[in-house]
């Protein structure tokens, strides 16, 4: 039965293309990582471990999701899948650990066996079982992301348990070499040592409660908007100073907003046009045609107050599928309903129902909508996710899909039952609601009885509301209850249930994503667990987060996590200043006293190093300034100071995993004693302050060594690439070329020379467009020609001083480029103009070269002019074709004048003279190399 | 009033989920902070905090005024926009520190989804940019180029340099060059060597070169500009950084003839005779009020623009010629900062012959450092720029956002200027005539920085002038403050928080900063 069971297991694990799975091994192929490491003996390898391993490394490579450490293991973590490490029996030895990665079945500790739980709908899913009774079973998949799970007794078909480790035995195959295994031990054996010292009480997931039948009838006061008529004293005492009442749709553009006939049918029949609504009925209590009439009149008078009509344009399909994928994952699905494929909503629990929107909006008039909630609905009950324009437009057109063409007959202002129309806007009382036109405050309506009116369900002169009886019983409750003062705990709660905190996060367990809606919570970078795609916790957020930070996150919807598919939505200044003071009000502790530190650059230089991969190597999972590590996108270290508060990051850093249950951050002070015992003494706070002072400098604070970087080149595609820039040997006024022939030169528009020649790809500019740019464009290739500084154009008897600085003449005029970019230079000297050519050539030989060709127009100075064709130390001619230079170059005049040969000392120069014959026919010059 | 913009977007990191650009974000940056330190200019403070101070904390509300507009820039693409300028054909073009000359559709667009082609690149530090007569004129760290596509395929090909006379050889010695001025003349700032000296021909000078390819010079004693052009009334003006001889970042007018107040470029004055006697050598320590009574060439300071309370580095601006159609601040000077990400304003005015003026806040919580902004056909004003090289608050590397007004118009001081026995004040709606008559309602300060060798300076000789009468013009849109105490050559700053306007509503910048060099005479 065992053996039976574990070839389900396995093939099961097989079936879910697990990604520590190792690859498929060949008979007779190279042994593998596993393989050779099982030829040692535990006893040799934990003695290499002890000697040659760095915690700090396995630190990481705990981390790193292709092991799946971390995903299993975390330390602290709560109901995981393999044993919480950090909690180790200080028994267990070094080769214990050894054998348990090697050969994981062979000791399985008790309760890690793995469940195949195949449900009554023909689903197998593997758990570890984390709590059973005769109602239900609750575990953990065993898979990424590694969800918890629940099962009701009746849902279950069968149950198999199997005795092998769901932990695959060939997981260090993933692991680069034996190092990486050494590294990986040895961070175990500092996680086993301090066990004992951790103090981190074994804890459970806190106990998810329930929302409150208080807040919940309180919710709904406030939703229908009861306040509008009624004073109602428990709302005041939970609702002043934590949040703002909500408040009924602006209607100033509602002709634009909503179609006519739509609005008709609503205000005749709200709770049937639109289910769920909060506008109760009001003309209930009106005969049939006067119902209709009143219907004409209001939709008449409303349909005035607009300047922009309401316009049908046709349904994207394009835009309505990009649309889709938007509504699912930026956060809309938290509060509203999922839909299937067909669009229609899925029945899930806790939903805003939209109902058939289809018929009300325009696909303009609900992209502005979608924009800029709070124009219409001020009260930030729908939140700004921060959709663009374009994301906005998407979403419109997918809920819009089913949308008919308008009926835009009628459409005639009929002045009369305008006026009709605001009067019963008057006297319906729509303007307790609604602020639409100016009207005197309303005196509230004393509640006398609950079994009647609003609440009683019989039509009569009052607003109806279809309520079900819990509804009316959750509202009765509110209203004849002892009036309790809530604590500040209390108006949070209330305050983050009314505005829809609760549906994405958890504060001291109440709400966070349900498991019918866990799917939508989505993330870019699975390495970061479930911390990658689930909103944080916001259990004492006020601890945690700096009051400025916390203000720019609900009102400005900041957030940090670039690789969270659900936005952070923004709620309007004014709806969230309560909650913000709450928060800081409940949560905010006394900052610790500190000394600050002696020498605060050697603590910043030691905070440096300790982010540094010399370090605690924090850059191998962090973001730095906004640029992802190799490792992960993990939250960006620039902006931890500006975030977070000081004693909480303390805390945190001691014992991550008792914030974030389950995180991938692992300990380096585990047990409060840190595995760098080299820096600082290894003392723990001193580390930890280090770290803060050297994050405090933001964005500007330096890069961590080893943060890695994308190499910048330059090089020619179809046609040449150009850069001026600084290069060496040239200076400031370089103009590099690199032709697609792969080819390059540097021409100097200083000196007017060509200044240095290589073969292969062009260059690098890294010294020039990063940083500063103080350095050079530096060429890529290995052997670069230097020709001669100083310009190759002078006037014979007053040669040009290098220590001159920049010369007089010639000067440069510019270049043009032909039809493959590559340039002809100009420049001249006095009234002679010259313009230089370089092109590369095919040689007999199939190499290629560069040939130069110089034109001379307008009029020669009066004085002798020359042309520096070479300098050297050893200059021969070759087959009576040019010449090599210092056996570096070659030079040829193909067309040209004779050259000149003098010398000076060692120097040997080849000069040409400019004459008159120079304005007739163009010089031609080959360089090889 | 305009709907239905793309909202406000100020910080880095919504939206890139679904595919935005997010690469561009990630090309190498690694290297700049070590550069940065190792560098000079702005970051000579060394290895310790590099302080951006803190924010005006007003960005919330602004928001609701002026909306920053992403143009979202493709992946990959690292756009350091140095220099703008908007096309008489709708395109936007862009000139980029790394070289390329880039034209761009759709860039003025209600929601905008840009798209770029490139003009021309390999060029050295784009810091000036104009279309005039069918072709670009560039001003690069080397030269000022006139561009032109003759072959009409969308690329230049025809690169005239029309002046270069000026030496070029250490990375910091910046150019930046106006938009022609009436007579086409492209005027160019040209930074120090360093902070502290000039190494090679006309660093520290301003020169102009003609269409005709001349180049004349205008003025010596510029340290390191960071943006040139003219100011509202025409006249050109530079924006000088921070650092030795500058106490404070400032505008200043490129007055011919004039010395700019950094004496390390008087070498110059032996290659030419074209601004007339070299200066005497400026005493270290001093005021510049007390040295332009000495040094008849020294030219004060406009616009003071106190440290870090108005920006640190300020760079690039424009004039708001839009005709109203981005809100009540026609003919101001908006003007960028590359170090804080804010764009700020400023006007100017001239008293006895002296210009000077003052500056406001104006929008904060741009992603990054800025370095050039221009209005668009529209009346919207794009900014652009980078955070490479120097400490920046803007966190992201390239950016490219425009400013849309909502059509809301915010309660703000419009402009404050001079008057013989105080200042006028006028406000963009209509003030509470109860607490704007109150004379304690405006709190005034003065002070001054010390002119002198090292890096900036304190704000020193601080005074407190009286005002002692406040009167409200008849609709309410102008104050005029008669003050006693105020001081010729000192900042003056405003602090107007008691303010309200007709309607209640609180200033949404309370602060504002008056240069006054001259007192106007009665």
């Amino acid at each position: 039965m065992t053996r039976s069971c574990s070839t389900v297991v396995s093939s099961f694990l097989l079936a879910l293309g697990l990604s520590v799975l190792p690859p498929f091994v060949l008979p007779g192929a190279a042994q593998t990582l596993t393989e050779r490491l099982k030829q040692e003996t535990p006893a040799e390898l934990a003695e290499a471990a002890r000697r040659e391993g760095d915690a700090i490394r396995g630190a990481v490579i705990f981390a790193r999701s292709d092991q799946g450490c971390a995903g299993c293991h975390s330390s602290g973590g709560v109901d995981q899948v393999g044993p919480d490490l950090s909690r180790l029996p200080s028994d267990r030895t070094d080769e214990g650990l050894i054998e348990s990665i090697l050969e994981p079945s062979r000791i399985l500790r008790e309760g890690f066996a793995t469940t195949i739980v195949t449900t009554i709908d023909g689903n197998s899913i593997a758990i570890r079982t984390v709590a059973k009774d005769d109602a239900r079973l609750v575990g953990r998949e065993i898979a990424p992301p590694y969800r918890r799970r629940e099962f009701l007794a009746a849902e279950i078909e069968a149950i198999e348990t199997s005795s092998v480790s769901s932990m695959p035995d060939s997981l260090p195959n993933a692991l680069k070499n034996r190092g990486e295994f050494l590294d990986l031990v040895r961070y175990l054996i500092e996680l086993r040592d301090r066990s004992a010292a951790n103090d981190v009480a074994e804890r459970s997931e806190p106990l998810r409660r329930e929302i409150d039948r208080t807040t919940l009838g309180l919710n709904l006061i406030d939703r229908l908007g009861c306040r509008s008529c009624h004073t109602i004293e428990a709302w005041e005492r939970y609702a002043v100073g934590a949040i703002t009442a909500d408040r009924a749709p602006r209607l100033e553009q509602v002709a634009h907003r909503v179609d006519r006939s739509w609005l008709e049918s609503f205000l005749l029949a709200p709770e049937s046009t639109q289910p769920g609504t909060a506008m109760p009925d009001l003309l209930k209590g009106l005969a049939d045609d006067e119902r209709e009439s009143a219907v004409d009149d209001l939709v008449s008078f409303l349909i005035a107050q607009g300047d922009r009509p309401f316009r049908r344009d046709p349904v994207d399909a394009e835009a309505a599928h990009r649309g889709e994928e938007i509504f699912a994952l930026v956060g809309c699905v938290a509060c509203h309903a999922p839909r299937d494929a067909m669009g229609r909503e899925l029945p899930t629990p806790d939903s805003v129902p939209l109902g058939s929107i289809a018929p009300k909006y325009s696909i303009e008039s609900l992209t502005e909508f979608l924009e800029h909630p709070h124009e219409v609905r001020p009260a930030g009950r729908m939140p700004d996710l921060q959709l663009d324009h374009f994301e906005a437009s998407a979403i419109a057109n997918y809920l819009l899909q089913e949308q008919q063409p308008a009926d835009l007959a009628g459409a005639e202002i009929d002045r009369a039952a305008v006026a009709r129309g605001e009067a019963r806007f008057r006297s319906l009382g729509c303007s307790r609601c609604h602020d639409l036109i100016p009207a005197e405050p309303a005196p509230p309506i004393p509640i006398e009885r609950i079994d009647r009116g609003c609440l009683g369900g019989e039509g009569g002169p009052w607003p109806h509301y279809t309520l079900s009886d819990d509804e009316r019983v959750l509202i009765a409750e509110v209203l004849t209850s002892e009036a309790d003062e809530p604590s500040k705990s209390r108006r949070i709660e209330f305050a983050m249930a009314t505005l829809g905190c609760l549906a994405c996060h958890e504060r001291d367990g109440l709400g966070g994503v349900t498991s019918a809606r866990d799917h939508f919570f989505q993330t870019s970078d699975i390495n970061l667990g479930p911390q990658g795609r689930l909103p944080p916790s916001l259990t004492n957020v006020g601890d945690k987060l700096r009051p400025e930070w916390l203000r720019q996150v609900l009102v400005g919807g900041r957030s940090i996590r670039p690789y969270m598919a659900t936005r952070m939505p923004r709620f309007g200044a004014e709806n969230v200043e309560g909650l913000l003071t709450l928060f800081a009000e409940v949560d905010d502790r006394p900052a610790r006293e500190r000394s600050t530190p002696q020498d605060e650059s050697e603590t910043r230089r030691v905070g440096h190093e300790l982010a540094g991969n010399t370090g605690l190597n924090c850059i191998a999972c962090h973001t730095f300034r906004l640029e992802p590590s190799e490792t992960m996108s993990a939250v960006d270290l620039t902006e931890m100071a500006e975030r977070l508060q000081r004693d909480w990051f303390e805390e945190f850093l001691k014992a991550p995993q008792r914030f974030h249950p389950n995180t991938v951050m692992p300990s380096f002070w585990p047990g409060g004693r840190a595995i760098r015992t080299e820096i600082l003494d290894g003392d723990t706070d001193r580390q930890i302050e280090a770290l803060w002072v050297y994050l405090d400098e933001g964005r500007q604070a330096n890069p961590p060594r080893g943060q890695k970087r994308e190499p910048l080149r330059l090089t020619a595609g179809d046609v040449a690439v150009m850069l001026r820039r600084s290069y060496p040997d040239v200076g400031k006024r370089g103009i590099g070329v690199g032709l697609p022939s792969g080819i390059n030169y540097v021409w100097d528009a200083e000196g007017m020379r060509l200044a240095l020649l290589w073969h292969g790809d062009f260059a690098d500019p890294a010294g020039v467009w990063l940083g500063q740019g103080h350095g050079n464009v530096r060429p890529l290739g290995t052997e670069v020609v230097k020709l001669p500084a100083g310009p190759e154009l002078q006037y014979a008897r007053r040669p040009w001083q290098p220590e001159q600085g920049r010369p007089s003449e010639p000067r440069f005029d510019g270049y043009t480029l032909d039809a493959e970019r590559r340039p002809t230079f100009r420049c001249a000297v006095g009234e002679l103009e010259v313009t230089d050519s370089i092109r590369e050539s095919m040689r007999p030989d199939g190499r290629v070269g560069l040939t130069r060709t110089l034109t001379f127009s307008g009029t020669l100075p009066d004085e002798p002019l020359t042309f520096r064709l070479a300098v050297g130390t050893k200059i021969e001619p070759v087959d009576g074709e040019g010449f090599a230079i210092d056996d570096r170059w070659r030079v040829s005049v193909v067309e040209g004048p004779e050259v000149e040969r003098t010398t000076d000392g060692d120097a040997i120069s080849l000069r040409l003279t400019v004459d008159r014959a120079a304005l007739e026919r163009p010089w031609i010059i080959d360089y090889d190399w | 009033m305009r709907r239905n913009r793309t909202d406000e977007r100020a910080w880095t990191n919504v939206g890139n989920f679904l595919g935005r650009s997010t690469r561009a974000e990630r090309m190498a940056i690694g290297r700049s902070v070590l550069l940065a330190l190792i560098g000079c200019g702005l970051s000579t403070i060394g290895a310790g905090a590099q302080p951006l101070g803190d924010t005006w904390g007003t960005a919330e509300r602004e928001a609701e005024y002026y909306r920053i507009v992403d143009l979202p820039i493709p992946e990959g693409m690292a756009l350091e926009a140095g220099s703008l300028e908007a096309m008489p054909d709708g395109r936007l073009a862009i000139g980029t520190r790394r070289g390329d000359l880039l034209l761009v559709d759709g860039a003025f667009d209600e929601h905008p989804q840009p798209r770029f082609r490139t003009y021309a690149s390999g060029l050295d530090e784009l810091l000036g940019l104009a279309w005039r007569d069918e072709a670009f004129w560039v001003c690069q760290q080397t030269e000022v180029t006139r561009i032109r596509d003759l072959d009409g395929d969308g690329q230049g090909d025809e690169f005239r340099t029309l002046g270069d006379g000026w030496g070029f050889s250490h990375y910091h010695e910046f150019a930046f060059g106006s938009k022609p001025d009436a007579e086409g003349n492209i005027w160019v700032a040209l930074c120090l060597s360093e902070s502290y000296e000039a190494k090679v021909p006309y660093r520290g000078w301003c020169v102009k070169v003609t269409p005709d390819g001349r180049t004349l010079p205008v003025c010596s004693g510029i340290r390191s500009p960071c943006g040139i052009g003219p100011n509202e009334h025409g006249v050109m003006f530079y924006a000088e950084s921070q650092g030795p001889w500058n106490g404070s970042c400032s505008l200043k007018v490129l007055q011919q003839g004039g010395f700019m107040g950094h004496p390390a470029s008087y070498a110059w004055y032996d290659l030419t005779d074209a601004l007339g006697p070299k200066p005497p050598e400026m005493e270290s320590g001093s005021r510049i009020e007390t040295q332009r009574e000495r040094v008849p060439q020294l030219v004060p300071y406009a616009v003071v623009f106190p440290y870090i309370r108005m920006g640190r580095s300020i760079s690039g601006f424009t004039i708001d010629r839009t005709g109203g159609r981005f809100g009540p601040f026609e003919n101001q000077i908006f003007i960028g900062d590359f170090s804080l990400s804010v764009v700020m304003r400023a006007t100017t005015e001239q008293v006895n012959g002296v210009w000077q003026g003052a500056c406001y806040p104006f929008r904060e919580g741009l992603a990054t450092g800025l370095l050039a902004c221009e209005f668009t056909p529209a009346g919207d004003l794009i900014v652009g720029g980078t955070n490479r090289g120097w400490p920046v608050r803007g966190p992201k590397a390239y950016a490219l956002q425009r400013l849309d007004w909502t059509g809301k118009t915010p309660f703000e001081i419009e402009r404050i200027t001079a008057a013989s026995d105080g200042f006028d004040i006028e406000f963009t709606l209509p003030v509470d005539p109860e607490t704007a008559s109150r004379p304690e309602a405006y709190r005034l300060g003065t002070f001054t920085h010390v002119y002198q060798q090292g890096y900036g300076s304190p704000e020193v000789d601080r005074t407190v002038p009286k005002v002692s009468r406040a009167t409200v013009s008849d609709d309410g849109r102008r104050v005029h403050l008669t003050v006693d105490g105020r001081v010729k050559g000192h900042v003056h700053e405003f602090d107007l928080s008691p303010l309200r306007s007709a309607d209640g509503e609180s200033l949404l910048h309370v602060d504002a900063y008056y240069t006054l060099n001259e007192i106007p005479r009665e």
